[in-house]
Protein backbone atom coordinates (compact mmCIF):
# COMPACT_ATOMS: atom_id res chain seq x y z
CA UNK A 1 0.00 0.00 0.00
CA UNK A 2 1.29 3.41 -0.91
CA UNK A 3 1.99 5.50 2.17
CA UNK A 4 -0.23 8.53 2.63
CA UNK A 5 2.33 10.51 4.55
CA UNK A 6 4.82 10.67 7.40
CA UNK A 7 3.66 11.74 10.86
CA UNK A 8 5.81 12.57 13.88
CA UNK A 9 3.99 11.93 17.16
CA UNK A 10 5.19 13.65 20.34
CA UNK A 11 3.66 12.44 23.60
CA UNK A 12 5.06 11.51 27.00
CA UNK A 13 2.50 8.73 27.35
CA UNK A 14 3.96 5.54 25.90
CA UNK A 15 0.57 3.85 25.71
CA UNK A 16 -0.89 6.63 23.62
CA UNK A 17 2.12 6.62 21.30
CA UNK A 18 1.73 2.89 20.80
CA UNK A 19 -2.04 2.79 20.27
CA UNK A 20 -2.15 5.87 18.07
CA UNK A 21 0.78 4.80 15.91
CA UNK A 22 -0.82 1.36 15.49
CA UNK A 23 -3.98 3.13 14.33
CA UNK A 24 -2.17 5.50 11.96
CA UNK A 25 0.06 2.75 10.52
CA UNK A 26 -2.99 0.67 9.73
CA UNK A 27 -4.56 3.64 8.01
CA UNK A 28 -1.65 4.13 5.66
CA UNK A 29 0.69 6.51 7.48
CA UNK A 30 4.30 6.13 8.49
CA UNK A 31 4.82 7.17 12.09
CA UNK A 32 7.83 8.22 14.12
CA UNK A 33 7.54 8.79 17.85
CA UNK A 34 9.24 10.89 20.51
CA UNK A 35 8.51 10.80 24.24
CA UNK A 36 9.41 14.37 25.06
CA UNK A 37 9.31 17.78 23.44
CA UNK A 38 13.04 18.18 22.93
CA UNK A 39 13.49 14.80 21.23
CA UNK A 40 10.33 15.55 19.23
CA UNK A 41 11.73 18.81 17.87
CA UNK A 42 14.95 17.06 16.84
CA UNK A 43 12.93 14.34 15.13
CA UNK A 44 10.82 16.87 13.23
CA UNK A 45 13.93 18.73 12.14
CA UNK A 46 15.59 15.54 10.92
CA UNK A 47 12.57 13.85 9.32
CA UNK A 48 10.65 16.86 7.93
CA UNK A 49 7.32 15.02 8.33
CA UNK A 50 4.04 15.85 6.61
CA UNK A 51 2.35 16.47 9.95
CA UNK A 52 3.04 16.61 13.69
CA UNK A 53 0.66 15.11 16.23
CA UNK A 54 1.44 16.84 19.49
CA UNK A 55 0.37 16.21 23.08
CA UNK A 56 -0.20 19.61 24.65
CA UNK A 57 0.07 18.78 28.34
CA UNK A 58 3.45 17.06 28.42
CA UNK A 59 5.29 17.29 31.70
CA UNK A 60 8.70 17.30 30.06
CA UNK A 61 11.36 19.94 29.53
CA UNK A 62 9.53 21.30 26.48
CA UNK A 63 5.77 21.29 26.89
CA UNK A 64 3.44 21.05 23.91
CA UNK A 65 3.11 24.85 23.98
CA UNK A 66 6.85 25.24 23.74
CA UNK A 67 7.20 22.69 20.94
CA UNK A 68 4.47 24.45 18.98
CA UNK A 69 6.14 27.82 19.45
CA UNK A 70 9.53 26.51 18.33
CA UNK A 71 8.08 24.85 15.26
CA UNK A 72 6.10 27.94 14.31
CA UNK A 73 9.06 30.29 14.72
CA UNK A 74 11.49 28.13 12.76
CA UNK A 75 11.31 29.17 9.06
CA UNK A 76 12.28 25.68 7.91
CA UNK A 77 9.55 23.98 9.94
CA UNK A 78 6.73 26.48 10.29
CA UNK A 79 4.77 25.15 7.30
CA UNK A 80 4.41 21.68 8.83
CA UNK A 81 0.83 21.27 10.02
CA UNK A 82 0.37 20.52 13.73
CA UNK A 83 -2.53 18.78 15.44
CA UNK A 84 -2.69 19.30 19.20
CA UNK A 85 -4.19 16.64 21.45
CA UNK A 86 -5.26 17.16 25.03
CA UNK A 87 -7.84 16.20 27.61
CA UNK A 88 -8.53 19.82 28.47
CA UNK A 89 -11.10 20.37 25.74
CA UNK A 90 -12.15 23.86 24.70
CA UNK A 91 -10.65 25.44 27.80
CA UNK A 92 -7.18 24.82 26.46
CA UNK A 93 -7.70 26.77 23.27
CA UNK A 94 -8.80 29.79 25.27
CA UNK A 95 -5.77 29.53 27.51
CA UNK A 96 -3.53 29.16 24.52
CA UNK A 97 -4.83 32.38 22.95
CA UNK A 98 -4.89 34.44 26.12
CA UNK A 99 -1.49 33.49 27.44
CA UNK A 100 0.42 33.67 24.22
CA UNK A 101 -1.62 36.21 22.39
CA UNK A 102 0.12 35.17 19.20
CA UNK A 103 -1.99 33.22 16.84
CA UNK A 104 0.85 31.41 15.15
CA UNK A 105 1.64 29.46 18.32
CA UNK A 106 -1.64 27.62 17.89
CA UNK A 107 -1.76 24.20 16.28
CA UNK A 108 -3.83 23.97 13.11
CA UNK A 109 -6.38 21.81 14.88
CA UNK A 110 -7.16 20.55 18.36
CA UNK A 111 -8.51 17.16 19.32
CA UNK A 112 -9.96 16.44 22.70
CA UNK A 113 -9.50 13.03 24.35
CA UNK A 114 -10.86 10.47 23.74
CA UNK A 115 -9.88 11.30 20.18
CA UNK A 116 -12.54 10.66 17.53
CA UNK A 117 -10.43 8.50 15.21
CA UNK A 118 -12.51 9.04 12.07
CA UNK A 119 -12.48 12.82 12.44
CA UNK A 120 -8.75 12.70 13.15
CA UNK A 121 -8.13 10.85 9.87
CA UNK A 122 -10.26 13.37 7.98
CA UNK A 123 -8.38 16.28 9.52
CA UNK A 124 -4.96 14.70 8.83
CA UNK A 125 -5.94 14.14 5.18
CA UNK A 126 -7.18 17.70 4.88
CA UNK A 127 -4.06 19.26 6.44
CA UNK A 128 -1.62 17.09 4.47
CA UNK A 129 -3.38 17.90 1.19
CA UNK A 130 -3.19 21.67 1.79
CA UNK B 1 -19.72 67.11 64.00
CA UNK B 2 -20.86 65.76 67.34
CA UNK B 3 -21.56 62.16 68.17
CA UNK B 4 -25.30 61.58 67.74
CA UNK B 5 -27.00 61.20 71.13
CA UNK B 6 -30.23 59.41 71.95
CA UNK B 7 -32.34 62.47 71.08
CA UNK B 8 -30.94 62.40 67.55
CA UNK B 9 -32.78 59.16 66.87
CA UNK B 10 -36.16 60.61 67.83
CA UNK B 11 -39.46 58.85 68.03
CA UNK B 12 -40.75 56.17 65.70
CA UNK B 13 -43.12 57.96 63.25
CA UNK B 14 -46.78 57.02 63.48
CA UNK B 15 -48.63 55.29 60.71
CA UNK B 16 -45.85 52.88 59.75
CA UNK B 17 -46.75 49.93 61.96
CA UNK B 18 -49.34 48.23 64.09
CA UNK B 19 -50.18 50.35 67.14
CA UNK B 20 -49.14 47.66 69.69
CA UNK B 21 -45.79 47.20 67.97
CA UNK B 22 -45.39 50.96 67.76
CA UNK B 23 -45.76 51.21 71.50
CA UNK B 24 -43.15 48.46 72.03
CA UNK B 25 -40.67 49.84 69.50
CA UNK B 26 -41.29 53.40 70.61
CA UNK B 27 -40.20 52.39 74.07
CA UNK B 28 -37.02 50.91 72.61
CA UNK B 29 -36.06 53.91 70.46
CA UNK B 30 -34.05 53.82 67.25
CA UNK B 31 -30.82 53.45 69.15
CA UNK B 32 -31.82 50.05 70.49
CA UNK B 33 -32.97 48.90 67.09
CA UNK B 34 -29.62 49.86 65.62
CA UNK B 35 -27.86 48.08 68.46
CA UNK B 36 -29.81 44.88 67.77
CA UNK B 37 -29.14 44.91 64.01
CA UNK B 38 -27.22 41.73 63.11
CA UNK B 39 -24.55 43.78 61.32
CA UNK B 40 -21.85 46.27 62.23
CA UNK B 41 -22.89 49.92 62.04
CA UNK B 42 -20.48 52.82 62.39
CA UNK B 43 -20.48 56.53 61.54
CA UNK B 44 -17.17 58.02 60.45
CA UNK B 45 -15.79 61.49 59.77
CA UNK B 46 -13.67 62.51 56.82
CA UNK B 47 -10.50 61.23 58.54
CA UNK B 48 -12.23 57.85 58.94
CA UNK B 49 -12.35 58.47 62.68
CA UNK B 50 -15.24 56.49 64.18
CA UNK B 51 -17.92 58.71 65.78
CA UNK B 52 -20.49 56.08 66.60
CA UNK B 53 -20.82 52.28 66.68
CA UNK B 54 -23.65 49.90 67.48
CA UNK B 55 -23.54 47.09 70.03
CA UNK B 56 -22.86 44.36 67.43
CA UNK B 57 -19.76 46.30 66.41
CA UNK B 58 -18.57 46.68 70.01
CA UNK B 59 -19.19 43.00 70.71
CA UNK B 60 -16.90 41.83 67.89
CA UNK B 61 -14.38 44.69 67.63
CA UNK B 62 -14.35 46.31 71.08
CA UNK B 63 -14.54 50.05 71.54
CA UNK B 64 -14.38 51.83 68.20
CA UNK B 65 -15.40 55.41 68.94
CA UNK B 66 -12.48 57.80 68.67
CA UNK B 67 -10.35 55.30 66.74
CA UNK B 68 -9.57 55.10 63.01
CA UNK B 69 -11.65 52.65 60.95
CA UNK B 70 -8.82 50.64 59.37
CA UNK B 71 -6.98 50.41 62.68
CA UNK B 72 -10.03 48.78 64.26
CA UNK B 73 -11.06 46.54 61.36
CA UNK B 74 -7.64 45.59 60.04
CA UNK B 75 -5.07 46.61 62.63
CA UNK B 76 -3.19 48.67 60.05
CA UNK B 77 -2.24 52.30 59.68
CA UNK B 78 -2.77 52.13 55.92
CA UNK B 79 -6.14 53.06 54.45
CA UNK B 80 -7.84 50.24 52.57
CA UNK B 81 -7.40 50.79 48.81
CA UNK B 82 -11.04 49.87 48.24
CA UNK B 83 -12.39 52.06 51.12
CA UNK B 84 -16.08 52.71 50.35
CA UNK B 85 -16.37 55.40 53.08
CA UNK B 86 -13.72 57.50 51.37
CA UNK B 87 -15.58 57.20 48.07
CA UNK B 88 -18.88 58.24 49.68
CA UNK B 89 -17.14 61.36 51.02
CA UNK B 90 -15.86 62.09 47.52
CA UNK B 91 -18.98 61.58 45.40
CA UNK B 92 -21.89 61.58 47.91
CA UNK B 93 -23.03 58.17 46.70
CA UNK B 94 -23.59 54.75 48.23
CA UNK B 95 -20.63 52.40 47.76
CA UNK B 96 -19.90 48.75 48.35
CA UNK B 97 -16.82 46.64 48.90
CA UNK B 98 -15.89 43.24 50.25
CA UNK B 99 -13.26 43.28 52.97
CA UNK B 100 -11.45 40.78 55.15
CA UNK B 101 -11.03 41.65 58.79
CA UNK B 102 -9.94 40.17 62.09
CA UNK B 103 -12.40 40.10 64.98
CA UNK B 104 -11.21 40.90 68.49
CA UNK B 105 -11.31 37.16 69.34
CA UNK B 106 -8.71 36.61 66.60
CA UNK B 107 -11.08 35.00 64.09
CA UNK B 108 -10.91 36.09 60.48
CA UNK B 109 -14.13 37.36 58.94
CA UNK B 110 -15.30 38.37 55.48
CA UNK B 111 -17.47 41.49 55.40
CA UNK B 112 -19.81 42.98 52.83
CA UNK B 113 -19.45 46.71 53.45
CA UNK B 114 -21.92 49.42 52.38
CA UNK B 115 -21.28 53.12 52.90
CA UNK B 116 -23.77 55.98 52.58
CA UNK B 117 -23.21 59.73 53.02
CA UNK B 118 -24.95 61.72 55.76
CA UNK B 119 -25.64 65.18 54.29
CA UNK B 120 -26.14 68.46 56.15
CA UNK B 121 -28.76 71.05 55.15
CA UNK B 122 -26.39 72.44 52.52
CA UNK B 123 -26.03 69.07 50.90
CA UNK B 124 -22.44 68.62 52.10
CA UNK B 125 -21.22 65.27 53.41
CA UNK B 126 -20.84 65.65 57.17
CA UNK B 127 -20.20 62.00 57.91
CA UNK B 128 -20.55 58.59 56.32
CA UNK B 129 -22.48 55.69 57.75
CA UNK B 130 -20.93 52.29 57.22
CA UNK B 131 -22.89 49.07 57.47
CA UNK B 132 -21.04 45.74 57.32
CA UNK B 133 -22.59 42.28 57.18
CA UNK B 134 -20.55 39.24 58.17
CA UNK B 135 -20.51 37.03 55.06
CA UNK B 136 -17.80 34.60 56.19
CA UNK B 137 -20.05 31.53 55.81
CA UNK B 138 -21.21 32.68 52.40
CA UNK B 139 -17.61 33.19 51.26
CA UNK B 140 -16.67 29.75 52.59
CA UNK B 141 -19.46 28.21 50.53
CA UNK B 142 -18.26 30.19 47.52
CA UNK B 143 -14.72 28.88 48.00
CA UNK B 144 -16.00 25.33 48.40
CA UNK B 145 -17.99 25.69 45.19
CA UNK B 146 -14.92 27.00 43.40
CA UNK B 147 -12.87 24.01 44.63
CA UNK B 148 -15.69 21.69 43.58
CA UNK B 149 -15.77 23.22 40.10
CA UNK B 150 -12.02 22.85 39.80
CA UNK B 151 -12.22 19.26 41.05
CA UNK B 152 -14.86 18.32 38.52
CA UNK B 153 -12.72 19.82 35.74
CA UNK B 154 -9.66 17.82 36.82
CA UNK B 155 -11.65 14.62 37.28
CA UNK B 156 -13.13 15.07 33.84
CA UNK B 157 -9.63 15.53 32.42
CA UNK B 158 -8.43 12.36 34.19
CA UNK B 159 -11.39 10.35 32.98
CA UNK B 160 -10.94 11.55 29.41
CA UNK B 161 -7.33 10.37 29.49
CA UNK B 162 -8.45 6.98 30.75
CA UNK B 163 -11.13 6.75 28.04
CA UNK B 164 -8.44 7.51 25.46
CA UNK B 165 -6.35 4.67 26.91
CA UNK B 166 -9.31 2.27 26.84
CA UNK B 167 -10.26 3.24 23.30
CA UNK B 168 -6.68 2.92 22.06
CA UNK B 169 -6.06 -0.36 23.92
CA UNK B 170 -9.30 -1.88 22.60
CA UNK B 171 -8.36 -0.90 19.05
CA UNK B 172 -5.02 -2.67 19.37
CA UNK B 173 -6.74 -5.79 20.79
CA UNK B 174 -9.16 -5.78 17.82
CA UNK B 175 -6.35 -5.46 15.32
CA UNK B 176 -4.38 -8.24 17.01
CA UNK B 177 -7.37 -10.59 16.90
CA UNK B 178 -8.12 -9.64 13.29
CA UNK B 179 -4.58 -10.50 12.22
CA UNK B 180 -4.27 -13.51 14.53
CA UNK B 181 -1.39 -11.64 16.17
CA UNK B 182 -1.80 -12.59 19.81
CA UNK B 183 1.32 -10.69 20.90
CA UNK B 184 -0.23 -7.48 19.57
CA UNK B 185 -3.60 -8.30 21.16
CA UNK B 186 -1.76 -8.96 24.45
CA UNK B 187 -0.10 -5.53 24.32
CA UNK B 188 -3.46 -3.88 23.74
CA UNK B 189 -5.02 -5.90 26.56
CA UNK B 190 -2.31 -4.72 28.99
CA UNK B 191 -3.21 -1.13 28.13
CA UNK B 192 -6.90 -1.85 28.66
CA UNK B 193 -6.16 -3.46 32.06
CA UNK B 194 -4.01 -0.55 33.17
CA UNK B 195 -6.78 1.87 32.36
CA UNK B 196 -9.41 -0.26 34.09
CA UNK B 197 -7.15 -0.14 37.16
CA UNK B 198 -6.89 3.64 36.83
CA UNK B 199 -10.63 4.25 36.49
CA UNK B 200 -11.28 1.93 39.45
CA UNK B 201 -8.86 3.93 41.54
CA UNK B 202 -10.37 7.29 40.47
CA UNK B 203 -13.89 6.04 41.27
CA UNK B 204 -12.92 4.74 44.71
CA UNK B 205 -11.22 8.02 45.51
CA UNK B 206 -14.30 9.99 44.44
CA UNK B 207 -16.40 7.83 46.75
CA UNK B 208 -13.91 8.15 49.58
CA UNK B 209 -13.79 11.94 49.32
CA UNK B 210 -17.51 12.42 48.82
CA UNK B 211 -18.45 12.29 52.48
CA UNK B 212 -17.11 12.90 55.95
CA UNK B 213 -15.69 9.65 57.29
CA UNK B 214 -15.13 8.44 60.78
CA UNK B 215 -12.32 5.99 61.42
CA UNK B 216 -13.22 2.45 62.38
CA UNK B 217 -10.07 1.53 64.25
CA UNK B 218 -9.38 -2.16 64.72
CA UNK B 219 -6.46 -4.21 65.93
CA UNK B 220 -4.88 -5.18 62.65
CA UNK B 221 -1.80 -7.11 61.66
CA UNK B 222 -0.09 -4.50 59.51
CA UNK B 223 2.23 -7.04 57.86
CA UNK B 224 -0.70 -9.10 56.56
CA UNK B 225 -2.50 -6.01 55.32
CA UNK B 226 0.60 -4.84 53.45
CA UNK B 227 1.05 -8.30 51.91
CA UNK B 228 -2.59 -8.27 50.73
CA UNK B 229 -2.32 -4.83 49.16
CA UNK B 230 1.02 -5.71 47.56
CA UNK B 231 -0.33 -8.99 46.12
CA UNK B 232 -3.23 -7.18 44.45
CA UNK B 233 -1.03 -4.37 43.22
CA UNK B 234 1.87 -6.40 41.87
CA UNK B 235 -0.28 -7.58 38.91
CA UNK B 236 -0.92 -3.97 37.97
CA UNK B 237 2.76 -3.15 38.36
CA UNK B 238 3.76 -6.00 36.05
CA UNK B 239 1.84 -4.48 33.13
CA UNK B 240 4.13 -1.47 33.49
CA UNK B 241 7.30 -3.55 33.77
CA UNK B 242 7.76 -2.50 37.37
CA UNK B 243 8.67 -4.77 40.26
CA UNK B 244 7.00 -4.35 43.63
CA UNK B 245 8.86 -5.59 46.71
CA UNK B 246 7.78 -5.50 50.34
CA UNK B 247 9.83 -5.52 53.51
CA UNK B 248 7.98 -5.66 56.82
CA UNK B 249 9.64 -5.91 60.25
CA UNK B 250 8.32 -9.26 61.59
CA UNK B 251 8.18 -7.87 65.15
CA UNK B 252 5.55 -5.40 63.96
CA UNK B 253 2.45 -7.19 65.11
CA UNK B 254 -0.74 -5.40 66.03
CA UNK B 255 -1.53 -1.75 65.29
CA UNK B 256 -4.83 0.00 65.95
CA UNK B 257 -5.75 1.48 62.57
CA UNK B 258 -8.71 1.68 60.20
CA UNK B 259 -7.91 -1.10 57.70
CA UNK B 260 -10.05 0.12 54.79
CA UNK B 261 -8.61 3.64 55.00
CA UNK B 262 -5.06 2.30 55.21
CA UNK B 263 -5.67 0.11 52.14
CA UNK B 264 -6.99 3.14 50.22
CA UNK B 265 -3.97 5.18 51.31
CA UNK B 266 -1.51 2.46 50.25
CA UNK B 267 -3.26 1.96 46.91
CA UNK B 268 -2.95 5.67 46.17
CA UNK B 269 0.70 5.83 47.18
CA UNK B 270 1.47 2.77 45.07
CA UNK B 271 -0.51 4.16 42.11
CA UNK B 272 1.46 7.38 42.27
CA UNK B 273 4.72 5.45 42.53
CA UNK B 274 3.76 3.37 39.50
CA UNK B 275 2.82 6.51 37.57
CA UNK B 276 6.21 8.03 38.45
CA UNK B 277 7.92 4.87 37.12
CA UNK B 278 5.87 4.91 33.92
CA UNK B 279 6.79 8.56 33.36
CA UNK B 280 10.50 7.91 33.73
CA UNK B 281 11.98 7.23 30.31
CA UNK B 282 15.60 7.08 31.40
CA UNK B 283 15.63 3.78 33.27
CA UNK B 284 14.46 0.47 31.89
CA UNK B 285 14.23 -1.20 35.29
CA UNK B 286 11.76 0.20 37.79
CA UNK B 287 11.19 -0.90 41.33
CA UNK B 288 8.76 0.11 44.05
CA UNK B 289 9.63 -0.77 47.67
CA UNK B 290 6.87 -0.95 50.26
CA UNK B 291 8.32 -1.05 53.77
CA UNK B 292 6.86 -1.08 57.26
CA UNK B 293 8.82 -0.78 60.48
CA UNK B 294 8.74 0.82 63.93
CA UNK B 295 9.43 4.54 63.81
CA UNK B 296 9.76 4.63 67.61
CA UNK B 297 8.05 2.81 70.48
CA UNK B 298 4.70 4.46 69.83
CA UNK B 299 4.71 4.90 66.05
CA UNK B 300 4.84 2.79 62.95
CA UNK B 301 6.27 4.04 59.65
CA UNK B 302 5.21 2.91 56.22
CA UNK B 303 7.42 3.84 53.30
CA UNK B 304 6.68 3.73 49.59
CA UNK B 305 9.85 4.26 47.59
CA UNK B 306 10.13 4.34 43.81
CA UNK B 307 12.96 4.95 41.38
CA UNK B 308 10.69 6.81 38.97
CA UNK B 309 10.84 10.30 37.57
CA UNK B 310 10.82 12.20 40.90
CA UNK B 311 9.16 15.53 41.50
CA UNK B 312 10.07 19.04 40.52
CA UNK B 313 10.21 21.59 43.34
CA UNK B 314 6.91 23.07 42.19
CA UNK B 315 5.18 19.69 42.29
CA UNK B 316 6.66 18.89 45.71
CA UNK B 317 5.18 22.09 47.12
CA UNK B 318 1.76 21.55 45.62
CA UNK B 319 1.38 17.81 46.03
CA UNK B 320 -0.87 17.98 49.09
CA UNK B 321 -3.14 20.70 47.76
CA UNK B 322 -6.58 19.46 46.85
CA UNK B 323 -6.92 18.25 43.32
CA UNK B 324 -3.44 19.11 42.23
CA UNK B 325 -2.41 16.88 39.36
CA UNK B 326 0.74 17.03 37.27
CA UNK B 327 -1.01 15.67 34.29
CA UNK B 328 -3.73 13.44 35.49
CA UNK B 329 -3.24 10.33 33.36
CA UNK B 330 -4.37 8.33 36.35
CA UNK B 331 -6.00 10.75 38.69
CA UNK B 332 -3.16 11.55 41.05
CA UNK B 333 -4.76 14.84 42.14
CA UNK B 334 -7.50 13.22 44.15
CA UNK B 335 -5.22 10.39 45.29
CA UNK B 336 -2.92 12.57 47.37
CA UNK B 337 -5.88 14.36 48.88
CA UNK B 338 -7.17 11.00 50.11
CA UNK B 339 -3.72 10.00 51.44
CA UNK B 340 -3.53 13.25 53.33
CA UNK B 341 -6.96 12.90 54.88
CA UNK B 342 -6.32 9.27 55.96
CA UNK B 343 -3.03 10.23 57.61
CA UNK B 344 -4.58 13.26 59.32
CA UNK B 345 -7.53 11.24 60.60
CA UNK B 346 -5.09 8.76 62.18
CA UNK B 347 -3.17 11.59 63.84
CA UNK B 348 -0.10 10.81 61.73
CA UNK B 349 2.17 12.76 59.44
CA UNK B 350 3.79 12.48 56.02
CA UNK B 351 7.42 12.99 55.10
CA UNK B 352 8.46 13.32 51.48
CA UNK B 353 11.87 12.83 49.96
CA UNK B 354 12.11 13.36 46.23
CA UNK B 355 14.58 14.39 43.55
CA UNK B 356 13.82 14.93 39.89
CA UNK B 357 15.23 12.08 37.85
CA UNK B 358 16.03 9.94 40.90
CA UNK B 359 12.81 8.93 42.56
CA UNK B 360 10.46 9.56 45.45
CA UNK B 361 9.94 8.20 48.95
CA UNK B 362 6.76 8.85 50.90
CA UNK B 363 7.09 8.04 54.59
CA UNK B 364 3.87 7.81 56.58
CA UNK B 365 4.25 7.89 60.36
CA UNK B 366 1.20 6.71 62.30
CA UNK B 367 0.56 6.20 66.02
CA UNK B 368 0.36 2.47 66.87
CA UNK B 369 -2.79 3.04 68.96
Amino acid sequence: MEKKGKIVMIDDNKDLLFTMSTFLNRNGFDTLTAEDGKAGLELVEKEQPDLVLLDIMMETLFSGFEVCKRLRTNPALKAIPIIGISGMGDELEVKFDEERDEEYFNPDAFFDKPVDREKLLEKIDELIRK
Amino acid sequence: MTVPGKEAYGEIPEGRMHSGDRQFLGDMGYRSIIDFLPCYVSVQDVNLCILFTNKSFEKDFGTGVGRICHEVYKGTIERCPSCPVQRSFEDKRVHFSEETTQLSNGERADLAVYSAPILDIFGEVKAVIELSGNITKLKESQRELAVLGQSVAILSHDIKNILEGLQGGAYVVDQGIKDGDMALAGKGWDIVKRNIGDITSVTRNILYSSKKRFLKRQNIHLGSLIDDVAALFSERAKTSATVLETKVNPSLLIARLDPSSIRRMLNNLLSNALEACRADKKRHFHKIMLRADFYDKKHVMIEVEDNGIGMTNATRKKIFEGFYSTKGDSGTGLGMLVVNSVVEAHGGRIELLTARGKGTTFRIILPLR
